[in-house]
């Protein structure tokens, strides 16, 4: 408490003690007057409750003042975390005044719902890990920042291929043989857990999921109510031995994973926690050699912040591979997106949060919480640095990105439609992201909104489009005055935009075809050299023919993760599905393909034309339930009997390319 | 056994409190009392209680002759709220808002009205105790008083004492 709120405390003490011993006094006053004048008898002037009522008020007022001093924390010294004052983040410290912040927190809002995700990129992925030793090498999964592993639903270490099909409930395990035959070794059956995605670390397989719970529930409409029940969650990482595919450690919680990181032997879990029940903290049940343990998180470690609507909480969970010990903390409000290198996490919370205007009109303004946590990965332990509110929605990942301590983030909204960049910066005295720079003007035409984000060292990108696809280039060397340098203008916009190189200036697209009216006609890869201008794109146009449409699609356009690319060896890949129609003798024909397109990439061509090769087709058995292809796992060795193949999996099968011999290689009906 | 003979009218308004202190047989018999009169029967093994209740008896229906600008007035100690001096004047503040100029220092009116649980708080005051109807403690360590009728006095520091005594919150050795 400050010095002011304790001179204040103090004063309504004594007046409270005050007026309770006047109050004493005359009670005990009138006590000795009443009994004397009860031994006269007859017409003893009664004494009424309104007396008491009244000589009681400078005491229960003067109390009442004095828990209000204590109780609203109006006179609390900030909290601290080791040298910084919290200005914004508070503890919630007990239940009660967590129901107290639920009914009276604005919590009635919901979250601008992210639409498609448009994709974007960040950085150079290198793609293949590379391990001097081994003479194998493969391209693992697309991940945001470079030793910062996403999870996924299929993983590789050049020797065994770990896939977690979708809707399976299972984990089929391949290991890579000589010649880059594939040996089907086990399947692991997860029963009741729905896998969301894996990870593979050099001791262990890590499966995360769901387990399904279904609670009864009953609620009223007028006089009559119904029964229902409702799904729960019970988020579930089960870690497994490499080496024997035994479980060796169960982490489950009742909440929502989010979003997961892996940095070194730290695996960190970022959750939503819904409020449904009586029950706020969150739970967690640690299993580690057949010895459970249950354990709550504390109120103290529960932390909200005032004009942030709750929707539930986020939950932040470090767990430490080498110990299984798990660290979390837990923030009121919600997670949509996250960012994160080997030191920091950022995560970013889309609300509408209600406004009045001058005129009396009552509205509500489209903001992002932006948090900062410092991650310390060598025991999964992290640390809450600060938060900002900005304007706008931060609609990707890919909208995030840090780059010598200053977070870069693009934000959008519509009605009307802005398109901001913000560069963000920790306060160290407190917990407060500074504003450093910000370009609030001159993104996108009138009515664009962002389609894809990217950064490389000093340089942003930035695709808006309604009717056509302009891209920004902007510079970003000084933090504190981001530039525009130029907009580059195409039809059609990117979703997903990855760099190439070193300088930034080559880049590889994903995204639509789309006429001069911004109607989109296809899919198209594009290849740019933006320092020769020069370009080259591949496109699945929708109609190929008078008679023949094809609309393709492929995951691709909105999960990084579902492309493997890898500049190292000039490949880029993806799944593509595709209905074909065709109308031939007065009627309809249509089939449905699922195709696994590879590119070679290179820029050093003399022809631009000639960027993108022509793809290699890997298709599947047509499946009667239209099963498409999941992904692609690239695998070479050098050495005696070399191989280069490409293995793609769907939930129906694995069908294997030799890019040596340029011809498919094996196929497995699963 | 003794036999008490009283006004009826006069034990009537004092008749529960009296039955509850002490063990009476109470007659109406025309034959054992006069007309507007009541017997009060005390038994032997409660003669100890006789002057108590005669006291009680006399207090209830006592009168006094004060000395007023125009002659000697009689009046009923219970109808007296307080006594208010003005310099030499000297004021009898009686229930339903009326009040008397009386001839008669103070200090023989406090002795006068001792008996019937009169008490002096400051140098202008006499109040009769039953009158009181709240006590009010304050920070000056003075007592407000509200009587039935809505009058508020005040007990001097000096005289919180001996209220207190009058009230029998503080033993005789203390005050």
């Amino acid at each position: 408490m400050t010095l002011l709120g304790w001179i204040v405390f103090s004063s309504f003490t004594l007046a409270t003690i005050y007026f309770f011993v006047q109050l004493m006094r005359d009670f005990l006053w009138n006590r000795g007057l009443k009994k004397f004048q009860k031994t006269l008898g007859e017409n003893i002037p009664k004494t009424k409750a309104l007396f008491w009522i009244k000589r009681s008020y400078g005491a229960i007022v003067a109390g009442l003042f004095m828990f209000a001093t204590v109780f609203s924390n109006t006179f609390s010294l900030p909290e601290t975390i080791g040298d910084r004052v919290l200005l914004h983040a508070k503890s919630v410290e007990s239940g009660e005044h967590l129901k107290q912040l639920l009914s009276t927190q604005d919590s009635l809002y919901y979250n601008l719902y992210s639409g498609v995700d448009f994709l974007v990129e960040a950085m150079i992925n290198e793609g293949a890990p590379q391990n001097e030793e081994k003479t194998r090498d493969f391209i693992g999964t697309n991940n945001q920042v470079s030793d910062v592993e996403e999870a996924d639903i299929i993983k590789t270490d050049g020797d065994f291929i770990y896939y977690a099909a979708r809707y399976t409930n299972t984990i089929r395990v391949f290991e890579v043989g000589s010649q880059g035959i594939l040996n089907a070794k086990q399947t692991i059956e997860l029963d009741n857990l729905y896998t969301d995605s894996i990870y593979l670390t050099d001791d262990y397989l890590i499966v995360i999921g769901y387990i399904y719970n279904y609670s009864p529930y009953r609620y009223h409409i007028g006089l009559d109510y119904i029964d229902w029940v409702y799904p729960s969650y019970t988020g579930t990482v089960i870690v497994y031995e490499l080496e024997t595919l035994e479980i060796v450690y169960k982490l489950e919680t009742d909440a929502n994973f989010h979003e997961y990181r892996l940095i070194d032997q730290s695996l960190y879990l970022i959750s939503n926690k819904y409020m449904q029940n009586d029950e706020y903290r969150p739970m967690f049940k640690s299993t580690l050699e057949d010895e459970v343990e249950t354990f709550y998180l504390d109120y103290s470690d529960i932390y909200y912040f005032e004009g942030v609507p709750i929707y539930g909480m986020t939950i932040i969970t470090g767990l430490d591979l080498e110990t299984f010990e798990v660290n979390s903390q837990a923030f009121l409000g919600r997670v949509d997106h996250i960012y994160a290198n080997g030191d920091h996490l950022y995560t970013a919370f889309n609300f509408y949060r209600s406004y009045t205007y001058t005129d009396g009109f009552i509205g509500s303004i489209y903001q992002t919480q932006i948090m900062k946590f410092a991650i310390h990965s060598n025991n999964a332990t992290f640390e809450y640095l600060g938060q900002t509110v900005i304007d706008g929605g931060v609609q990707n990942s890919y909208w995030m990105d840090e780059h010598d301590d200053h977070l870069r983030v693009v934000t959008s909204q519509f009605n009307p439609v802005i398109n901001r960049l913000f560069i963000l910066k920790h306060n160290p005295e407190n917990d407060h992201l500074d504003l450093v720079g910000s370009i609030t003007n001159g993104l996108g035409k009138p009515g664009e909104t962002v389609y894809s984000v990217d950064f490389q060292g000093t340089m942003g990108y930035i695709v808006t489009f309604r009717t056509i696809d302009p891209r920004y280039w902007i510079d970003l060397s000084d933090p504190t005055k981001p530039t525009i340098l130029k907009a580059t203008e195409r039809l059609g916009f990117a979703t997903y935009q990855h760099i190439w190189n070193e300088a930034g200036n080559q880049l590889i697209s994903i995204g639509h075809t789309a006429n001069d009216e911004g109607v989109v006609t296809g899919l198209e890869l594009t290849a740019t050299d933006e320092l020769n201008d020069k370009e080259d794109s591949y496109q699945l146009l929708h109609q190929a023919s008078p008679t023949s449409w094809m609309y393709s699609y492929s995951e691709a356009l909105y999960n990084p993760k579902a492309m493997m690319i890898s500049p190292a060896y000039g490949i880029v890949a993806f799944p593509v599905n595709a209905w074909n129609y065709e109308y031939l003798n007065q009627e309809y024909k249509y089939t449905y393909v699922s195709e696994y397109m590879v590119f070679f990439i290179d820029f050093n061509q003399e022809d631009e034309n000639e960027f993108i090769s022509e793809p290699i087709i890997i298709s599947h058995p047509v499946s009667d339930n239209y099963a498409s292809i999941d992904r692609g796992i690239y695998v070479q060795e050098e050495g005696e009997t070399p191989f280069r193949v490409i293995f793609t999996f769907s939930s129906q099968g694995m069908v294997s390319y030799d890019l040596l011999e340029m011809q498919t290689l094996q196929t497995i009906l699963f | 056994m003794i036999k008490i003979i009283w006004n009826r009218e006069d034990f009537e308004k004092i008749q529960t409190q009296i039955e509850h202190e002490f063990n009476l047989q109470i007659t109406s018999d025309p034959n054992e009392v006069p007309e507007h009169k009541v017997g009060l029967l005390l038994k032997d093994e409660n003669l100890h209680d006789l002057k108590a209740l005669i006291e009680r008896l006399l207090l209830e229906s006592s009168q006094m002759l004060f000395p007023t600008p125009d002659g000697y007035v009689q009046i009923q100690t219970k109808q007296i709220t307080f006594l208010e001096a003005f310099g030499e004047e000297i004021y009898m503040h009686l229930e339903h808002d009326s009040s008397m100029l009386i001839r008669q220092p103070l200090y023989q009116l406090e002795e006068k009205l001792k008996l019937y649980h009169f008490i002096r708080i400051g140098k202008s005051f006499i109040v009769n105790i039953k009158k009181i109807r709240y006590i009010r403690t304050s920070f000056n360590a003075k007592l407000d008083l509200e009587l039935i009728d809505g009058t508020h006095l005040e007990v001097s520091r000096s005289f919180v004492k001996s209220f207190k005594y009058a009230l029998g919150m503080l033993k005789k050795e203390e005050s």
